[in-house]
């Protein structure tokens, strides 16, 4: 027997060392054969950096909208099991961190992947 | 002897020097764009020589396969057999992709030319370059999948023969449910149209088991890999169809032949109406772990000999569920959105209730413990059953030497500590302050990826499960470890 999990685990954390003046949101995955890719988005005093490569202060209207997408988190899915692979998201704005987990599986985590591509693509200067 | 797939083509960009930074790369960019074209320069050269010969294997442990790899950490072919399928060194083609990332993409080629290496390649002309390329890899990508499913097809044919030579008066029933539950599986062949799927499953090389479409997924990425290597990576995904956790679903079959999963026997109750499996009827029937089989092996590569699997207790499982609801209560405390999270509520209730009910069934299973290792095990102990089976059947010692090194190789890339080490300390060393890496940024967020349970280490699954069996010993012609027995 066995329960359809949505496989959703939020930690919550207040109170990390020291003030963060960043809001930054990392999406972490691992696949079932074990590779691991990792992207940092970061607001700075204002300044966008994907993956510490400078995106500027103003993103055009498509990527911010993605931006503003992936700040909101994944939304959550039912699986059975988490076949594909696992994620960590985590949104950390000043002293407050959220940590999400999830299946790489699934509408709710291509939507993610997807906004993540347009920053990337915009990122490497041809979007 | 066949040279792998695009081997020439990057012959013709060596000599002919067309790799130049893009006008893309910011001005102070072009100091590591100058380095990184070194480094590119000489894992050109040094991929030119890849070697066709099985190399030794003194003792049959993983750090004596990865010793043979020492001197390829500069390689991005680490063996190419004689109908020229090649196994990637993967921590160089991941490694890479990131350094190109970095750098905002500086060439025009990628390192690696082959489309299924580059999946994008795949489905997009723009990545493809050209209409006409596309349809080339499109072609490629068929024929690959091709001979894939060929190789499924024997797998599973193997799997279900073993399945029926184990038959006992005791497990009978038990073997009939797991000999249906392989039956129905197919190989997904994936729309290359869809984006979405290899952007997701497959963002990186991987292959895997969905017990919900009953099918095997193997990404482009592993699809040129030698025949032996998918074999073992089929055979382990196929396992998985009755490993310690999804062995306890049920399936139902329609009149028109269609499956499903049980509902009963994968859900809590207030999570399925009768409607949804209204005019199904029984199929393939749950097996618990006392029923298992294989329970026997399952205690035995579960035990502190083999691969010590420390399963979650009930009690730290039903902690997570807790963990889940108090999360919620918080949020609704700060937002004041109280309806939303009722549903939540009550549907995380149910699925404590459903795991304290079943929790004996459940203990195995991964994504509810947050400890795949038991699943794991398994299905590598299954597969290598069928490997040794097959190993038996070939002639020549040569070729079965060959095959069972073949099935070990697909591993060596990412998981030799001497070659992915290399590769880390050199992307490291290109990317410099320019871009974060993975540990750095994650270290700063304070992150804990809750995944770093979900697998077993691959060196200890090969040591002492892959490796410790005799079939494999034999072809391989290595020194056993007296330490590690094979489970039966
Ligand atoms: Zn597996």
């Amino acid at each position: 027997m066995k329960l359809v999990s949505s496989f959703l685990l939020f930690v919550l954390t207040f109170g990390l060392s020291g003030p963060v003046m960043a809001s930054v949101l990392i999406l972490d995955r691992t696949n079932h054969h074990g590779f691991r890719k990792t992207d940092i988005l970061k607001k700075e005093n204002g300044v966008y950096f994907y993956n510490n490569i400078l995106l500027g202060k103003k993103l055009p209207a498509e990527i911010l909208r993605s931006w503003q997408s992936l700040e909101k988190g994944p939304a959550g899915e039912k699986y059975l099991a988490c076949s594909a692979g696992t994620y960590s998201f985590v949104k950390q704005v000043k002293n407050k961190k959220i940590q999400v987990n999830g299946c790489t599986q699934g509408d709710n985590y291509a939507a993610l992947v997807k906004n993540i591509e347009v920053v990337r693509e915009y990122a490497k200067g041809r979007p | 002897m066949k040279l792998p797939w695009g081997r020439s083509i990057l012959l013709v960009l060596v000599v002919a020097g067309t790799v130049l930074p893009s006008a893309h790369a910011a001005p102070g960019d072009f100091e590591v764009i100058e380095q990184l074209t070194q480094v590119r320069s000489a894992i050109k050269k040094a991929s030119n020589n890849v070697s066709c010969e099985v190399p030794a294997v003194k003792s049959c442990s993983f750090a004596s396969l990865c010793g043979n790899f020492s001197s390829k950490t500069q390689s991005m072919y680490l063996y190419t057999n004689a109908s020229g399928q090649a196994v990637p060194n993967y921590s160089m083609l991941v490694n890479m992709q990131t350094v190109d990332a970095c750098l905002k993409k500086p060439f025009k080629e990628d390192l690696f030319t082959d489309p299924l290496l580059n999946p994008e390649k795949l489905f997009t002309e723009k990545a493809a370059g050209g209409k006409a390329q596309l349809k080339e890899n499109q072609k490629r990508y068929n024929s690959e999948f091709a001979r894939a499913n060929g190789i499924f097809k024997d797998v599973q044919k193997r799997l279900i023969a073993y399945l029926q030579s184990q038959r006992t008066a005791d497990n009978s029933a038990a073997i009939e449910a797991s000999i249906r539950k392989i039956e129905i599986v197919s190989m997904n062949q994936l729309s290359l149209n869809d984006e979405v799927l290899l952007k997701t499953g497959c963002e990186m090389p991987n292959a895997f088991y969905v017990a919900q479409t009953m099918a095997v997924t193997v990404c482009p990425q592993f699809l040129g890999l030698p025949d032996a290597s998918l074999f073992l990576i089929i055979a382990h995904e196929l396992s998985h169809a009755i490993d310690p956790c999804n062995s306890s679903y049920g399936y139902l079959q329609s009149d028109k032949g269609t499956f499903i999963l049980d509902p009963r026997t994968s859900m809590p109750e207030s999570e399925y109406s009768e409607e949804s499996h209204k005019g199904y009827n029984r199929f393939a029937d749950s097996v618990g772990v006392d029923e298992h089989p294989f329970k026997e092996a399952i205690a035995c590569l579960n035990s502190p000999k083999v691969m010590n699997v420390q399963t979650p207790s009930r009690a730290s499982v039903l902690k997570r569920v807790d963990d889940k609801m108090s999360f919620i209560q918080e949020k609704d405390s700060e937002s004041g959105e109280e309806k939303n999270s009722d549903a939540q509520m009550s549907r995380l209730q149910s699925e404590k209730e459903f795991f304290e009910k079943h929790h004996k069934d459940l203990q195995f299973c991964g994504p509810i413990t947050g400890n795949g290792h038991a699943q794991e095990a398994f299905a590598d102990w299954l597969a290598v059953q069928i490997v040794e089976k097959k190993i038996v059947e070939i002639p020549s010692s040569a070729d079965a030497k060959r095959f069972a090194f073949e099935t070990q190789a697909y591993s060596f890339g990412r998981s030799c500590a001497n070659l992915s080490q290399a590769m880390n300390a050199k992307a490291k060393k290109i990317m410099g302050k320019k871009c974060e890496t993975v540990d750095e940024a994650l270290a700063k967020a304070e992150l804990k990826p809750d995944h770093d349970h979900s697998h077993p280490k691959m060196a200890d699954r090969v040591n002492s499960i892959y490796l410790a069996n005799p079939g494999l010993q034999k072809a391989l012609g290595c020194v056993p470890d007296k330490t590690r027995n094979a489970c039966k």
